[in-house]
């Protein structure tokens, strides 16, 4: 069947291409040929046989005119009525009277008219014009005439009648006419028959040409008209028709091909294919259908429902029986053992089954859904988020925790960019293809979230396009931690640097990676490493036990809890209480050690009279541990160690003028509640002792424009119970990072106790240096008492009790000196002045006689105080009784200059006196002078004497002490 | 100035009250006292008026305060001896002349016939 249709497509021959044939000139060219050769000379003819007629009935009618106007011109003047000669004999002439009396004229035509006459003037008068005029009517002769009135002139009621037969007047247009017709007609007989003759030569040959191809046509066959017939019509004709023959045969050709390859569809498609007649009887089934039913039966003209009565296919094909269309079912049919899937369509003609065996398809799809539900319960339990993204930016998968890190439910199917807020990850995955990156997303509920997302396409499925998978985990507690372990350092550095404490910090093994500038104020080592307990600095005793105990420290994790003494940058020690802690992250691991250093010299010198400093202290020490941990932990630590501080610790605002936090230290000390100064904080100020406020309030406020620095100040404040406590506050400010000041800190210490210590201890020592006073009073009276005992008071008596009194009083002088400065010394032109003050002129103003040229600041420790106060008393002593203050004219001059190395050279001049001699032996004076002296100055101290013509020279040269801060 | 002016002696230390007793009179004054305690002051005041005081602060535990303000009160000149120096001087009479201990007897005298001098 193929075959054959293949062949009668080929044997169609090619359509004539259009303008090859060549076509005739057009029918219309042809008529209107015919017209100018046969019509138009006709027509011609036709004119002009009427011209000529029309040209001679004119001229007959103007001759008669003429005729009747002559008749009519012979009336005379004198009333008889007389016809007129006239030259044409066609005309009859009468004159008719009244009555129709003819009374003259042409005889014949007077008598053959006369009863004519007097009929029409008497019985139809009213026929008669009586102005003129023409009649028509029967003449004489039987035959019609014409009778011209004219009435006569002057109303007589005769006319003038002149007639005519009608015969006479149209004779000459029938002569022409006859002529017309005979030519005319000859002409369009010609004409018309040189027309039939042509059209039958012209067209009736190719139409019938035409119309036998035509029939040709009609019959199937593949008939050619002729070409080129001469005629355009006819030649368009026979190509259309060729046109027409050529398409249907080749619309036949696709048919047969569309046909074969439905058959080879059929035959070669997966699916069963049936074709069922309305009732359900399959027509056809292709070789798959034939192949799914029992061997040897056969399918056609039985009914689909009785081929397969256990699957979908009855069922289905009474549904579409009933309610028409398409309809789609899925079953399993037992008798085959294979799940069936039918889908069956209703038309006109019937119904198209089509059956397909989907067994396996059904148990991939199975196995397909059961991987999927293990993939996505492994993918949800995953500690990261997976994000499976198509080509076109859809979500097509997402795990649980993906859900859980973006805070929104993430269905299938939604739009990466728009549905969903992940507008910033869509981007930074569309950007430039980055596989990984880090981005924040803002989450509907909850806090923003920084990701790491990691991205990577799979691999290009059948369809070409590539879908992404992402990976994303959540980088926000990191950031966190990160930028809180940042925070917490900046606060730290910021405590660290504002206590008085010397404060380092340390890694795991010991290295020291921070230390506080007061290590670098006290000991003037600006190394880290020295601040390390046994380092350079430590006491060398110290030192061996100090490090031990940080080794073992630092190997066992246990707090470090040591006291060891420091060298100070002037050299000398100063016990410090040490503590170091280590802080630990969550899991137990040491991160760092941070320790403190507190100077509690002063309290170890106090500490058995101050037993409640002590107490104190110690509460401090647990104060400095737990500020230890509070700078190694969190604010929230801080605030616990604030809380437990025996010190008010305080947090202002950046201006100071509201009070952001106050530890609870401050009910205990100021008797007031927190929350008052918390609802105004003027009540800080206002606590303060009236005597001290001006003064605090310069220190605290940080005075006028200049930035707050922080201070440093003591003072009273009276508490609402009446209580006078001593403060001591140090505020420091707290810097942003940009180094503005955000905050203040501050704490503020009661330190009533150690205040009234240091009141006690000032009242000790004054009392003991009234009771030494007393006591050299009592020896002084003593000594007169005694003398004054013996019964003759004699001049070396006398003498004794002077000398002996003048010393006790230098001593005492001293020792004045000395108690004005709690024994730590004194400067030399203090000493100088007290020596020799009762040498000074009585009235202050007199030149005194032992002049003092005062040289550079020296200070003397206690000792040299004394011995040199009573050196100077001797030398003086001397002066007066053996040397220049002997004559009123001598005088002395005292001065010092400084040495290298801290030295000091002291002269004694004595001028203007007697030539000196040495002493020949050697009194008290002298030997406290060059023996006694040397020592209490200290070693390398020298006294030497030089006996000058013009005066004692004495030069006393030592070692100035160092003076206290 | 009397010879025999009478000078009102305050002295817990016997052994200054006695140089002061002997100094005084040996310059020609006649002393009264010498009271060691503020009530034996008060009792001698009560009884008489003396020219002139010598008044130690401290007095064993109390100072001479309230002598010092009643012989300011009376118009009575005084001089004050401290252990302490000019330190220990009370603060309502820092313009008296204050002699510390030990002091020169010579220099008493001095300062004593200029208070009474006037």
């Amino acid at each position: 069947m193929d075959g054959s249709l293949s062949s009668a497509v080929q044997s169609v021959p090619a359509p004539v291409p259009a303008g090859r044939r060549r076509r005739g000139v057009s029918i219309r060219v042809h008529l209107v040929l015919f017209v100018l050769l046969a019509v138009v000379p006709a027509f011609a003819l036709a004119w002009l046989a009427a011209l000529e007629g029309a040209t001679a009935v004119r001229t007959e009618r103007l001759r008669l005119l003429r005729e009747a106007s002559a008749l009519v011109a012979v009336q005379s003047s004198d009333g008889d009525i007389a016809l007129s000669p006239r030259a044409s004999r066609a005309w009859l002439a009468a004159i008719i009277g009244p009555d129709g009396q003819v009374s003259g004229g042409d005889a014949g035509f007077v008598e053959s008219l006369s009863g004519f006459f007097a009929d029409l003037f008497v019985n139809h008068p009213d026929l008669v014009p009586p102005e003129g005029g023409i009649l028509t009517g029967g003449g004489p002769d039987g035959h019609s005439w014409r009778f011209a009135f004219s009435p006569l002139p002057g109303g007589s009621g005769f006319f003038a009648v002149a007639a005519m037969p009608e015969a006479a007047i149209t004779a000459p247009l029938e002569a022409h006419v006859v002529t017309l017709l005979l030519s005319g007609g000859g002409v369009l007989f010609g004409t018309s028959l040189l027309i039939a003759l042509h059209a039958a030569r012209r067209l009736g040959g190719p139409i019938a040409e035409v119309e036998r191809a035509a029939r040709a046509f009609a019959r199937g066959d593949a008939a050619v008209p002729p070409a080129g017939s001469g005629v355009g019509e006819v030649d368009a004709l026979a190509e259309t028709l060729a046109r027409a023959a050529g398409e249907r045969l080749a619309r036949e050709a696709e048919r047969l091909a569309i046909a074969a390859r439905l058959e080879m569809v059929l035959a070669t498609t997966g699916d069963a294919v049936l074709a069922l007649d309305p009732a359900g009887k399959v027509i056809y089934l292709n070789r798959q259908a034939a192949a799914m039913l029992p061997a040897g039966v056969r399918g056609a003209g039985r009914s689909a429902a009785e081929l397969w009565p256990a699957g979908p296919v009855p069922d289905l094909v009474e549904r579409v029986t009933a309610a028409g269309g398409r309809a789609r079912a899925t079953g399993f049919d037992p008798d085959q053992g294979r799940w069936i899937e039918a889908e069956a369509l209703r038309d006109a003609d019937g119904i198209t089954l089509f059956l397909r065996d989907v067994t396996q398809a059904r148990a991939l799809e199975e196995a397909l859904r059961a991987g999927r539900a293990q993939l996505q319960a492994v993918l949800d339990h995953l500690p990261i988020g997976v994000l499976l993204v198509g080509a076109d930016g859809r979500l097509e998968f997402a795990n649980r925790q993906a859900a859980d890190l973006l805070g929104e439910p993430l269905d299938a199917g939604r739009l990466l960019a728009t549905d969903l807020r992940t507008v910033a990850l869509a981007e930074a995955l569309a950007a430039d293809g980055s596989a990984r990156g880090e981005v924040w997303i803002r989450r509907r509920v909850g806090e923003d979230v920084l990701l790491r997302f990691a991205a990577a396409p799979l691999p290009a499925s059948a369809g070409g396009a590539r879908a992404t998978v992402v990976a994303v985990t959540d980088l926000s507690e990191e950031r966190r931690a990160a930028d809180a372990l940042r925070e917490s350092e900046i606060r730290f550095r910021t405590l660290a640097e504002a206590v008085p404490q010397i404060v380092w910090s340390a890694a795991p093994e010991g290295g020291i990676d921070y230390v506080n500038p007061r290590f670098a104020e006290f000991t003037g080592l600006d190394m880290p490493s020295e601040a390390a307990p046994g380092g350079s600095a430590t006491h060398p005793e110290d030192r061996e036990q100090a490090r031990s105990a940080w080794t073992r420290a630092l190997a066992s994790g246990e707090p470090f809890v040591l006291e060891y003494r420091l060298r100070g940058a002037a050299g000398e020690w100063r016990w410090f209480s040490a503590q170091a802690l280590p802080a630990r992250e969550p899991g137990g691991r040491i991160t760092r050690w941070i320790g403190a250093a507190t100077d509690v010299t002063d309290l170890i010198a106090a500490r058995v009279a101050l037993e409640n400093q002590v107490m104190a202290e110690a509460a401090a020490r647990q104060a400095a541990v737990a500020a230890a941990e509070a700078l190694a932990a969190s604010e929230e630590r801080f605030r616990r160690f604030a809380e437990a501080s025996p010190d008010v610790l305080w947090i202002a605002d950046g201006p100071g003028r509201r009070y952001d936090y106050v530890s609870p230290a401050f009910e205990r000390i100021w008797g007031a509640s927190r929350g008052d100064l918390l609802g105004n904080p003027r009540l800080w100020a206002a606590s303060i002792h009236p005597d001290d406020r001006p003064r605090v309030a310069v220190a605290r406020g940080g005075g006028g424009d200049a930035p707050f620095a922080g201070f440093d100040c003591e003072y009273r404040i009276l508490r609402p119970d009446g209580q006078e406590r001593w403060i001591r506050e140090i505020g420091f400010p707290v810097l942003d990072a940009a180094g503005r000041l955000a905050r203040r800190g501050g704490f503020a210490r009661d330190v009533t106790a150690a205040k009234q210590a240091e009141e006690r201890q000032t009242l000790l020592i004054a009392e003991l240096n009234h009771r030494v006073k007393n006591t050299l009073a009592t020896v002084q009276s003593l000594a007169l008492q005694t003398a004054r005992g013996l019964a003759t008071p004699s001049d070396p008596l006398r003498r004794f009790l002077a000398e002996f009194q003048a010393r006790l009083l230098a001593l005492s002088r001293a020792h004045d000196i000395l108690t004005a400065r709690t024994w730590s010394g004194a400067m030399l032109d203090e000493v100088v002045a007290a020596a020799l003050s009762p040498w000074r002129p009585d009235d202050g103003v007199g030149k005194p006689r032992i002049e003092v040229e005062r040289g550079p600041p020296v200070w003397l420790p206690p000792k040299a105080v004394l011995g040199l106060s009573l050196g100077l008393h001797e030398l003086a002593t001397n002066a007066l009784k053996h040397g220049s203050l002997t004559v009123p004219a001598g005088r002395v001059i005292l001065g010092w200059t400084s040495e290298p190395d801290q030295g000091v050279r002291l002269r004694w001049v004595e001028r203007g006196g007697p030539p000196p001699k040495p002493p020949e032996h050697q009194g008290f004076g002298t030997r406290l002078l060059q023996r006694g002296l040397p020592g209490e100055l200290g070693p390398g101290s020298t006294v030497a004497f030089t006996y000058l013509p013009e005066g004692l020279e004495a030069e006393i040269r030592f070692r100035a002490g160092t003076a206290p801060p | 100035m009397s010879r025999s002016a009478r000078i009102l002696v305050v002295e817990d230390e016997a052994m200054v009250a006695m140089l002061l007793e002997d100094t005084l009179n040996d310059a020609g004054f006649q002393v009264l006292g010498p009271a060691a305690t503020v009530a034996e002051a008060m009792a001698v005041l009560d009884a008489e008026r003396p020219a002139g005081a010598v008044l130690d602060i401290n007095l064993g535990g109390e100072t001479s305060a309230p002598v010092a303000d009643r012989l300011a009160a009376e118009g009575v000149p005084f001089l004050i001896c401290s252990g302490y120096g000019a330190s220990g001087v009370l603060p309502a009479h820092a313009a008296r002349p204050v002699l510390a201990k030990p002091y020169d007897p010579g220099e008493l005298l001095r300062t004593m016939r200029r208070l009474l001098a006037g």
